[in-house]
């Protein structure tokens, strides 16, 4: 099975700060694959530096995304390009409807795909099964992006978004964080329900938790900038019993 | 910014000239103490001079444009007029009552047969001769000349009268469309609300197709008696070069409920004051505005709220977007009188400057002389937030998209606030028509 990302001897800086010491992982299509590490391990640095996000900066390897030079596009090229950041912070903004932005981004995902844009009916239809999976009021759709949401309605219309957009690679930033157990596993289902042959997922998490309603492929574990163990799910495991210090000072096995 | 006064005796004696001309053609001559009311005001005006940058209130807005050409009040015989899309695109309200003003005069043809109307809502013009006199002059305060010459000259407007408990069901909507070289148009609006009547108004300027930009000076006289309630939609959609000033100025009776939206979105200079005053306790005044400046405009947003009564409330945001050269002004002032007590009022103003050219001056001013009061005021200056803009990146809208996306949403987040619904979808079409035509 080809591989929908490959990155290697990734180096990035962050305000000049380099965040990023050399990352490899290759992520094969299909596959979910966890990162799991402490505070500060770079976990978030990575997720914005594969959604291009601006003061990211990467001095040195490369990421090769479905065969292209993924540093090459801009942040909303790769969007359109099938990559879907589920964001750790939702970003209010006021006075736009959750539905106006999730049509206009759905369609330029479809337009740069050459897939006919979905109508207005189209879009409802397939906005209300979905929200309905998520346990989302058809309230969302109208209210103002994430304004006024609470933490869990966030994390979830953020899942909604992800649906929505049908998309390649999505990587999902700390979406347990905040949650409670009853929203965690709601999140957790439409994150399964989503689990194709085509799609891959990196799951962003510092807490084994989320990993026991998304049953990742490999786990890998990232510390000072770098993956320094990979493994399987069992792995998560072991990180539970002895703490990131035990597994993140054994980097000759990784 | 250079200050320097503009040259106000030509300018006045112009205006001088052109009522010595025009003052028995003015509506209203049969009414001995209105004609008496027109001259006392020009001696005002003449006395005062245009305002200039000196005084505290102009000192972001210069009238140095009224000075260049020489205005005097216009024709309108001789005008083209509008078509009936036209004024379906300035106000797409169906079953609105439709009151057309072309340089400051009612033209019958365009607007919703008096028949229909009533007797509350009308021309202005046919009632001057047996109106009172003192209605008119509420807004003339001792130094604004502007306010003392739409007294002197003013033509024609909207007039709308209700009894006690009258409802009006229908929005009215005046339409006021000036042009022509050096044509000045003086339009006065009067709004009167008995107690517990209802109603909303929404007066919207803009060019005549084909015509020279003018120079429209309206002013708004409101009355609202207890317990009414008025929904007032100011927008100035005025030509490029024009130059339009408005004012209103508002008595709230008890428990009264004056409600305000202005938007600028047009003219080479475009100010809109609003005046309002509690009479009684109980009342609440909510104004609310968008400023949308491109190009060399200039957009002045200027409110006085006067609290001189217990429990009365003033809510206000004023949001302002500058690109180009564009210059926003937002002075606001709420006075709070010693034995105001349980004063609440929020005021608050918020610019986005799109380019490094643009200009946003922000006024925010509280006076509170009571203790037992509840208010809070603040402005911003700033740019789109980045955070927003990758956020609507990273799910694939270029940077123009996303960029057009939180501007309109910053408009909405403003218009929101209207709770009638045919206003809010006349400004939402003005906003989106000047989102628009930002295709640069």
């Amino acid at each position: 099975m080809a591989n929908i990302l490959e990155i290697k001897n990734l180096h990035a800086t962050v305000h000049g700060k380099e965040i990023l010491k050399g990352v490899d992982l290759v992520l094969p299509a299909g596959e979910v694959h966890a990162i799991m590490g402490p505070n500060g391990s770079g976990k978030s640095t990575l997720s914005y530096v594969l959604a291009g996000r601006d003061g990211y900066e990467v001095t040195q390897g490369e990421i090769i995304y479905k065969g292209n030079d993924l540093l090459a596009m801009e942040a909303d090229e790769r969007a359109r390009a099938g990559i879907f950041l589920a964001f750790q912070y939702p970003v209010e903004i006021p006075g736009v409807a959750n539905s106006v932005f999730l049509k206009a981004a759905v369609n330029a995902g479809r337009r740069a795909r050459k897939e006919p844009e979905l109508d207005a009916m189209d879009f409802l239809k397939r906005s209300r099964a979905l929200l309905k999976d998520l346990k989302m009021d058809e309230k969302f759709l109208n209210r103002p992006v994430n304004v006024g949401f609470s933490g869990g309605e966030k994390k979830r219309n953020e899942i909604f978004h992800m649906a929505m957009m049908e998309p390649s690679l999505a990587i999902l930033d700390e979406t347990d964080s905040g949650l409670d157990i009853d929203a965690l596993r709601i999140v957790a289902e439409g994150v399964n329900a989503q689990r194709a042959p085509d799609r891959s997922m990196l799951v962003i998490t510092h807490y084994q938790r989320l990993l026991n309603y998304i049953v990742p492929d490999r786990i890998h574990v990232l510390a000072d900038g770098r993956v320094v163990r990979s493994g399987g799910k069992e792995l998560a495991l072991e990180l539970e019993r002895e703490g990131y210090a035990g597994i993140a000072g054994d980097k000759s096995a990784a | 910014m250079i200050t320097r006064t503009p040259d106000t005796p030509k300018t006045v004696a112009a205006h001088v000239a052109a009522f010595d001309r025009l003052a028995a053609s003015l509506p209203g001559t049969a009414n001995g103490a209105l004609t008496a009311l027109r001259t006392r005001a020009l001696a005002r005006f003449t006395e005062a001079g245009l305002p200039t940058r000196r005084l505290e209130d102009w000192k972001f807005t210069g009238l140095d444009a009224l000075t260049r050409t020489v205005f005097s009040p216009a024709p309108s015989d001789d005008m083209p007029l509008p078509d009936a899309t036209r004024l379906d695109t300035l106000a797409p309200v169906t079953d609105a009552i439709r009151l057309v003003f072309i340089n400051g005069r009612f033209t019958e043809t365009l607007s919703t047969p008096l028949a229909q109307t009533g007797i509350s809502v009308g021309p202005l013009a046919r009632a001057l001769d047996g109106i009172d006199a003192d209605a008119l002059s509420q807004g003339d305060g001792p130094a604004h000349a502007l306010i003392a010459l739409n007294t002197a000259f003013m033509s024609d407007g909207a007039a709308i009268d209700l009894a006690t408990d009258t409802v009006l069901e229908r929005p009215v909507v005046a339409i006021n469309l000036c042009g022509g070289e050096g044509a000045a148009v003086h339009t006065r609006n009067i709004i009167r609300l008995g107690a517990h009547a209802r109603a909303t108004v929404i007066d919207i300027h803009a060019g005549l197709d084909g015509a020279a930009p003018a120079f429209s000076n309206a002013v708004t006289d409101v009355v609202l008696a207890e317990g009414a309630a008025l929904w007032h939609g100011r927008i100035a959609a005025e030509d490029e070069g024009a130059l339009h000033h408005s004012h209103a100025s508002v008595r709230i009776g008890a428990n009264a409920d004056y409600s305000c939206f202005a938007l600028s979105v047009g003219g080479a200079l475009t100010r809109q004051e609003t005046d309002a005053a509690f009479t009684a306790p109980g009342g609440r005044v909510r104004l609310y505005g968008a400023y949308l400046a491109r190009g060399h405009q200039h957009m002045d947003h200027t409110t006085r709220v006067r609290h001189d009564h217990p429990d009365c409330s003033t809510d206000e945001l004023f949001k302002g977007v500058m690109e180009d050269h564009g210059h926003g002004v937002f002075q606001g002032l709420v006075h709070v009188a010693p034995h105001a007590a349980r004063t609440n009022a929020n005021q608050k103003n918020t610019n986005l400057l799109l380019s490094d050219r643009a200009v946003a001056d922000s006024k925010p001013e509280l006076e509170i002389l009571a203790d037992d009061v509840k208010c809070s005021h603040g402005a911003t200056i700033g740019d789109l937030d980045p955070d927003e803009i990758f956020y609507l990146r990273a799910r694939g809208l270029d940077g123009d998209a996303a960029r057009r996306l939180l501007l309109g949403g910053y408009i909405e987040d403003v218009i929101t606030r209207v709770d009638d619904d045919a206003l809010a979808a006349v400004l939402r079409v003005h906003a989106a028509r000047w989102l628009g035509q930002d295709a640069s």
